[in-house]
């Protein structure tokens, strides 16, 4: 009696042929599209096996960095044999042009990912139905219970990715316990005491030391007040991920130029001063020093997207293109108070905190170091949402020390022209409350470790 | 239709011309991958006005079959991102027309 039923589902609901030109078409004509698309499905999220394929062929141009239009596409499918007869061409012809607005992607994404849900469901009624029918001598509670879970899969789970059972967990913890028994085994006879990192270099000893690095999936919030170091501390922490430790990092400015960050970069790498370097004063040995330093940033990971009218969605899109095509493992964004609204009506709190919830959700998701920088207050507390705070997983400041506190405090008399403090004031993983001294060299832009003075 | 829907169409259609020849052997792969290019190229607008003009020169004449291999060779051999390889090709088909009488733009 259900056989009927579950015939008239397969012909009439179980597939929209015309979605899935629709989100092809638009991944063939709009960049945005292709970041959404590839994001959100998977090959066989598509019913025909052709749109399938042509998915794959998109994905394959788009993670190469190769433009897929409708040219690139047809030489790529050529190449690998996939065209043979000018029925797939037509298809394809025809497919290019189910062209959407790109505003509505989205909403045919949407339609292509229900009706592969719906065929997953539609499997699973199949198979119960199957099983019902067969098996006469049946445990209803066994068989209720395997159907809850299969369709509690087809659910909560799509989205929610994954819950741990019992073996995961102690598999993971075993496995954690496992690493970090080597690795202290590893400190105390390879690396003489030092503990090494967890996760991405810091560029500073302590902080690195505290926190054993930034590590995936991490929110760092850096504070400090304008024109108090945020960006200097931004391209510090680069110069240590993408040019010492040779990981990639996509550095998203919202207020300088390409030429300025570009000039920067020469101050940081050759420790000449930058206001001589933006002015032309300098000789022949520093101008070879120079060029030095950029032929080390010329071989770093370090990408820089220098955009004025950054918004949550577009800083989201661009992360993820940049994770499939240069398999970011940090995103710096300097900074977010200068992000665009994308609703008026919210307040500036609002928006601050949509944004650093926005970079929290990117982190994990794309298994990332997220930092973005803030600004603070005169008085040390966050600008614009204090509620910031609660979404990070390391909430740094930058803050000068006052002349009194050189003058007096008996512990910074220790250090070598200590004049910033890094406070760590918040730290999920480790101590927090801690204040590490530094130096910063405003005019060459260079940040290190305040050196401590032999006795 | 407005103007950008109409000029994708005509993208569309010729890229599958292109590809319906070397299907069906008409053109060769070599021939197919120039032309892909220079499509490619048109719709960009990065091509020089002096390729297409030679280019519309030599399809409009009469030409012995010899002459219109080497022309073909000279095109083929073109690097389309490379504007002195394009300006020396322009520059060796222009005298190759010029030799046959064909006047040039």
């Amino acid at each position: 009696m259900a056989e009927p039923i579950l015939r008239q589902l397969d012909e009439d609901n179980l597939f929209d042929l015309e979605s899935e030109r629709r989100v092809l078409s638009s991944m063939l004509h709009a960049e945005d599209a292709c970041v959404e698309a590839y994001n959100t499905l998977t090959t066989v999220d598509f019913y025909s096996p052709r749109h399938g394929t042509i998915f794959d062929l998109i994905c394959s141009l788009f993670e190469r960095e190769i433009r897929p239009t409708f040219v690139e596409l047809l030489k790529e499918a050529h190449s690998l044999g996939l065209l043979t007869n000018p029925r797939d061409i037509e298809e394809l012809k025809y497919i290019a042009e189910h062209y959407i607005d790109d505003e509505n992607i989205k909403y045919w994404i949407k339609r292509v990912k229900d009706k592969s849900r719906l065929r997953k469901f539609e499997a699973f009624l199949r198979h119960s139905f199957q099983m019902v029918l067969e098996r006469q001598d049946i445990e209803v509670e066994e068989i209720l219970l395997a159907a809850e879970e299969e369709l509690t899969n087809l659910t909560a789970l799509e989205y929610d990715d994954h819950i741990d059972s019992p073996f995961d967990l102690a598999t993971l913890g075993y496995d954690e316990v496992e690493r970090r028994f080597l690795r202290f085994k590893e400190i105390k006879e390879l690396h003489k005491g030092v503990l090494p990192l967890d996760g991405l270099p810091t560029g500073f000893d302590t902080l690195n030391h505290i926190t054993l690095g930034y590590k995936p999936g991490d929110l760092i919030i850096l504070g400090a007040q304008t024109g108090h170091g945020k960006t200097a501390f931004a391209l510090h922490t680069s110069r240590s991920v993408s040019v010492d430790y040779q990981s990639t990092v996509l550095y998203l400015n919202t207020e300088m130029s390409r030429q300025q960050i570009a000039l920067r970069w020469g101050s940081i790498l050759s420790g000449i001063e930058h206001e001589r370097i933006r002015s032309g004063d300098i000789n022949e040995t520093e101008l070879s020093i120079i060029l030095e330093g950029y032929s080390r940033l010329r071989e770093s990971g370090f990408y820089s997207y220098p955009c004025p009218n950054l918004t949550p969605e577009k800083t989201i899109s661009i992360a993820r293109k940049f994770k499939a095509q240069k398999n970011i493992d940090m995103m710096i964004v300097d900074y977010v108070g200068r992000m665009d609204k994308v609703d008026p009506k919210l307040q500036e709190w609002q928006m601050l905190e949509q944004i650093v919830k926005t970079l929290k959700m990117l982190a994990q998701n794309l298994n990332i170091v997220v930092m973005c920088l803030v600004q603070l207050n005169p008085d040390g507390s966050l600008q614009g949402a204090k509620r910031m705070k609660n979404e990070s997983d390391l909430m740094l400041k930058l803050t000068p020390i006052p002349r009194e506190e050189l003058e007096e405090n008996e512990e910074l008399k220790k250090y070598k022209n200590p004049n910033y403090y890094i406070h760590i004031d918040k730290n999920r993983d480790g101590r927090s409350g801690v204040r590490i001294p530094i130096t910063f060299d405003l005019q060459k832009q260079i940040m290190k470790d305040a050196e401590r003075i032999a006795l | 239709m407005n103007e950008e829907i109409k000029i994708r169409k005509i993208y569309d259609e010729t890229a599958a011309v292109i590809l319906r020849k070397m299907l069906n052997n008409r053109i060769s792969s070599e021939e197919m991958a120039f032309l892909f290019n220079l499509l490619d190229k048109i719709f960009d607008c990065t091509i020089p006005a002096t390729f297409i003009s030679v280019v519309t020169d030599f399809l409009n004449c009469e030409l012995n079959e010899e002459i219109r291999e080497i022309i073909k060779a000279n095109l083929l051999a073109t690097d389309l991102d490379d504007d002195q390889s394009i300006k020396s090709n322009v520059t060796a088909i222009r005298d190759l027309l010029s030799a046959q009488g064909v006047s040039t733009q």
